[in-house]
């Protein structure tokens, strides 16, 4: 029979075999397993890491989508509404009494066939100021700096002299004034596709 | 042990799922649309504010050449387009929709010398362009009624600020 020792040798083996079974069988799957799940995990938390970001990101978005439409609120009240262009006209007869001028605005429409004539329609005025020409060309320069989009398309004077004949709702010029024809080219919100 | 890690696995799904969500949502793409439209719209807008033909450069150039003796008595600017059938006529080296503003004036000199010295003043300046005074306007030495004809560039407001 077996010796002690054999059997101190024989035990060992056994648990070692039985320790290789357990770790061919048992162990290592749970840890490749654990090593998967750990890896899914740390892979979530990367995508949710992820996601964190572009949901801050979409509140910047937000941000910014407020500011666009702040300036863009800000570039539609330069369109002159052509429908009733009370903003404008004010804004005429307010610049022409602050350079002194006496004003009269005729307007005329130009509608473009392609599209929708009530959505399409720019409105082109002729604006007439007497008065010096000095101050003329101040209510041109606010014209050209004001808020609106608009475009000169011509320009006009007449010195009043002697022989000039004062025109209805222009009187008090004196000789050497002027009268100040301005065809002027507005833009509807036509034209950014509204 | 190896439950927790899975039950951790799935919240953390679950988490995923619902963040995944929030770009789903409808109002996401609305945003998107939107935010897209915006930027065309704002687009235009610079464009036309870049584009904005300005008259007052003319006016600016004018008062540096024109003597205080000489002043004007009608002046008409209207903005002209280049077009195919002034290319084809000639006398002009402006490129097809080419856009400047084509200037008649009538004016009162008091003498020859000072409007002779005005029109190469006009001819100097860069600027003028035709610059053409009618042969009428040189006929009397004093108190001289003149008519001029010039072009002038319409700049646009990037050129001038």
């Amino acid at each position: 029979m077996f010796s002690a020792k054999q059997k101190i040798y024989f035990t060992i083996l056994i648990f070692a075999a039985l320790l290789v079974v357990l770790s061919v069988f048992f162990l290592l799957p749970f840890l490749n397993n654990l090593k998967n799940v750990s890896h899914n995990i740390a892979l979530s938390q990367a995508t949710i890491g992820l996601l964190d970001a572009k949901i801050g990101n979409l509140a910047d978005v937000k941000a910014k989508q407020a500011l666009a439409e702040e300036y863009l609120t800000r570039v539609k009240s330069s369109f002159v509404d052509a429908s009733a262009p009370v903003d404008f006209m004010n804004f005429l007869e307010n610049e022409a009494q602050a350079a002194g001028l006496k004003i009269k605005t005729t307007a005329s429409f130009s509608a473009d066939d392609n599209k929708n004539k009530e959505q399409s329609f720019n409105a082109d005025f002729q604006v007439i100021v007497g008065g010096a020409f000095n101050n003329c060309l101040r209510f041109l320069g606010k014209l050209e700096q004001g808020p609106w989009f608009l475009e000169v398309a011509g320009f006009a004077v007449q010195r009043i002299d002697e022989k000039t004949a004062p025109q209805k709702g222009f009187e008090g010029l004196i000789v050497g004034d002027v009268y100040c024809v301005y065809s002027l080219k507005t833009f509807s919100l036509a034209v950014l596709g509204l | 042990m190896g439950d927790i890690f899975v039950a951790k696995q799935e919240s953390l799904k679950d988490i995923i799922i619902k963040k995944q969500k929030i770009f789903q949502a409808t109002y996401v793409e609305d945003l998107k649309t939107s935010m897209e439209q915006s930027t065309k719209q704002l687009e235009v807008g610079k464009g036309l504010w870049e584009k904005e033909i300005l008259l007052t450069p003319f006016f600016e150039k004018l008062s540096l050449v024109a003597p205080d003796s000489i002043y004007f008595t009608n002046l008409m600017a209207k903005l002209t387009i280049q077009d195919e059938i002034k290319l084809k006529e000639g006398n002009t080296n402006r490129n097809f929709g080419e856009t400047y503003f084509n200037v008649n004036m009538t004016g009162f000199s008091p003498n020859r010398e000072m409007l002779y010295a005005f029109n190469r003043s006009l001819q100097q300046e860069q600027g003028f362009q035709a610059v053409n005074f009618a042969i009428s306007s040189w006929m009397s030495a004093l108190d001289v009624d003149f008519a001029l004809s010039l072009e002038f560039p319409a700049l646009v407001s990037a050129q001038v600020k």
